[in-house]
């Protein structure tokens, strides 16, 4: 029936019809069609409700939405336990990324759903109490069993509650009784690194009575509509696309029509629509939703045709602007054409196009885009500007695992480097730029307030990336611990900025061999010679423990060209036949040393 | 839009997986393997959303022919 089977076709097919009957033929396409070297990701779903066809289905779509193909383990119905508590379950013998625990309430704890009215206080309490320790207990035998990220349903809040108006009006009604479970299972979930599922929030996005059905729940113990299906499995999607470094780092944004109503080099700054009433309100709220995604570490740029000056005048002057210069990593308000311009973000940046979202009110600049950076993510504006802001905070691609002090301070951090990049320009030799910048490295090991960020890296870093390996928080915890492992991460600053954590490595002693699993570098410090400081005290560190070798491992992604020869520039020799993948450096020779031109090279990792 | 037999068909043949032409009134839960209890579900909803329309619990149990499920809908006013 199709010919071109891309999963864009697919998807489009979809749309046309999203009935279930042709969404799960939609997920067998998507499924059979050749992903192209896609990132692939394993869910495992665990449940006392039926979800399928439709969340399995939908799972897969949603995946291929975010670039992703995947695979889909379903537990059997209400057997959990069978799966957790079992090292040599099925459930493990997929090896997930990632673990769901889609839990209805009124399954676990039937009469604080369907009696509550006959239980008393200490009743309700006691039952809340249960299902939260059940919960625990699951997520902390798969804990103990895997490293997969884990992610838990919430309960939906009651819409019909048993005491009707008055419920609202005291503490033990059920409404508070299952908001208050709802955040003491938050607070259990952060405590053990897991990740809640806010159902309850989507169930009210899309409306209860459209997301719960209960004709299908006393047919086939099938409660979720198909909508409610697509918007768990977009939350499951989201989170995987984090994980595996699929997120978009930038949001490049026009100007006109888009930050503020009208055209400021036509109607001036007093003429632009920008303030507290229709419509200029609406481009505030539209700023503020941007603002957010800055607060969450999104670079923001500009990509206008515009005079600089005029667009400027705004960001500065106009008193309802939030959005200030500070806020930008980089500007393109000029005259060129905007596809050039992305590509010279990206490189300035130092990201790849498909880091990108681009938002133009213009269906032709968006037109223009697509055609000629389709690895950009281009979002056409509706014509209303009061709904801008609805659909910016909609969009899938902008959700981290965690949040890290280099998250919010990496704008700062690209500005800092536009400055150094004025200071290069004005050293005579490279060695004295790098030597006038003053920069102090310091080696230490990745410990526990250092993990978020590590496991970060392993998940975003793309380019300067030996082997990218994607590593969840459980995994590089697990790594520390492991006395046969060892995790090093660099933390730099210099006479701009601090950077943080740039550079880690992963390694494991095998005989009298360490080998290197991870070694990546944020793309923000190349040239400095932070890697050179890393792999010297590699190197330093093995001899120090009585190792012969170190074994550096390189795995060829499309996009890690950059560091093909890395290990040969520091004299590893090629294990032959291993297709540039292995090297090998001997420890008894010269070892490769620090670059001089550090100001301090502090080592917190000693042997 | 095309008309309701064409919508119907299309559906019916989304579920099963075929094309439109093989989908006739001789289709039911005695003729098809391929008919089971999840198939019957997956029809139901989609022929929901797709028309607009409701089945009763009672419904839900007993459309178990492409004949029977045609007159449903025409008698919820689908046709």
């Amino acid at each position: 029936m199709l010919i071109d089977e891309s999963p864009q076709t697919v998807l489009a097919w979809l749309a046309e019809q999203p009935t279930l009957a042709r969404t799960i033929g939609a997920a067998k396409r998507l499924s059979g069609t050749a992903s192209g070297g896609a990132v692939n990701v394993r869910y495992a779903v665990l449940r006392n409700v039926t979800v399928e066809p439709a969340l399995p289905a939908s799972i897969t779509i949603e995946s291929a939405r975010l670039g992703m193909s995947c695979s889909v383990y379903l537990g059997d119905f209400d057997n959990v336990q069978g799966d957790v508590y079992d090292p040599h379950s099925p459930l493990y013998a997929s090896s997930p990324d990632l673990v769901v625990l889609a839990l209805r309430l009124q399954v676990l704890a039937p009469r604080l759903v369907l009696e509550f009215a006959s239980l008393d206080a200490a009743g309700a309490a006691a039952l809340s109490s249960g299902v939260l320790e059940r919960v625990c207990g699951f997520i902390d035998a798969i804990r103990a069993h895997s490293n997969a990220l884990i992610l838990v349903h919430n309960f939906e809040r009651p819409v019909r509650p048993a005491y009707g108006l008055l419920d609202r009006a005291s503490a033990s009604g059920q409404i508070a009784t299952i908001d208050r479970l709802n955040a003491r299972l938050a607070t259990a979930c952060a405590e053990r690194g897991a990740h809640v599922v806010d159902l309850d929030a989507e169930l009210s996005q899309l409306g209860y009575d459209r997301g719960i059905d209960d004709r299908y729940w006393h047919l086939a113990r099938s409660p979720y509509s198909l909508a409610l299906h697509r918007r768990l499995a977009g939350a499951y999607a989201r989170t995987a696309a984090a994980l595996k470094g699929k997120n978009k780092k930038c949001l490049v944004l026009d100007c006109d029509n888009t930050l503020w109503g009208g055209v400021v080099g036509e109607d001036g700054i007093e003429g632009i629509a920008l303030g507290p009433s229709a419509p200029g309100s609406a481009f505030v709220e539209f700023q503020a939703a941007i603002l957010d995604l800055y607060h969450r570490g999104i670079l923001l740029a500009l990509n206008s045709k515009n005079d600089e000056a005029d667009v400027l005048e705004v960001l500065e002057h106009h008193p309802d602007c939030l959005l200030r210069p500070a806020h930008f990593a980089a500007m393109r308000v000029n005259w060129n054409d905007k596809a050039s311009n992305l590509r010279s973000l990206a490189e300035q940046l130092n990201l790849g196009l498909d880091a990108f979202v681009f938002v133009d009110d213009n269906p032709a600049e968006c037109r223009l885009v697509r055609d000629n950076v389709p690895a950009v993510t281009t979002i056409e504006l509706p014509k209303d500007p009061s709904r801008y802001a609805r659909l910016l905070r909609d969009l899938p691609y902008f959700d981290t695992l965690a949040l890290s002090d280099e998250d919010r301070r990496r704008t700062q951090m690209y500005q800092a480097e536009t400055r150094r990049t004025e200071l290069r320009g004005s050293s005579t030799s490279l060695d004295e730029f790098l030597r006038s910048l003053e920069m102090e490295l310091t080696i230490r090991p990745g410990d526990a307030l250092r993990v978020p960020r590590i496991a970060q890296l392993t998940q975003k870093t793309n380019q300067f990336n030996l082997t990218t390996r994607r590593y969840a928080e459980a995994d590089i915890e697990a790594a520390g611990a492991d006395p046969a492992r060892a995790v090093f991460c660099a933390e730099l600053s210099d006479t701009f900025d601090s950077s943080g954590i740039v550079a880690a490595a992963i390694l494991r002693d095998e005989g009298e061999d360490v080998v290197v699993d991870t070694f990546l570098m944020s793309c923000r410090v190349i040239g400095r010679g932070i890697e050179d400081a890393l792999i010297a005290k590699i190197a330093a560190d093995a001899r120090a423990r009585g190792r012969r070798r170190v074994v550096g491992e390189y795995l060829a992604t499309q996009k890690n060209g950059l560091v093909r020869d890395f290990y040969e520039r520091f004299g590893f020799r090629e294990r032959p036949g291993s297709d540039r993948r292995w090297w090998t450096l001997e420890l008894g020779g010269a070892l490769p040393a620090p670059p001089a031109w550090f100001k301090t090279i502090v080592d917190e990792a000693r042997a | 839009m095309a008309d309701f037999e064409t919508r119907l068909r299309g559906v019916f043949a989304d579920a099963f997986e075929t094309s439109p032409d093989r989908i006739d009134d001789g289709l039911s839960t005695e003729t098809s393997a391929e008919w089971d209890s999840m198939r019957s579900i997956v029809i139901a909803t989609s022929l929901e959303s797709e028309f607009g329309i409701e089945f009763t619990d009672e419904e839900l149990v007993q459309l178990d022919s492409y004949r029977k499920i045609r007159e449903a809908l025409i008698a919820k006013g689908a046709g």
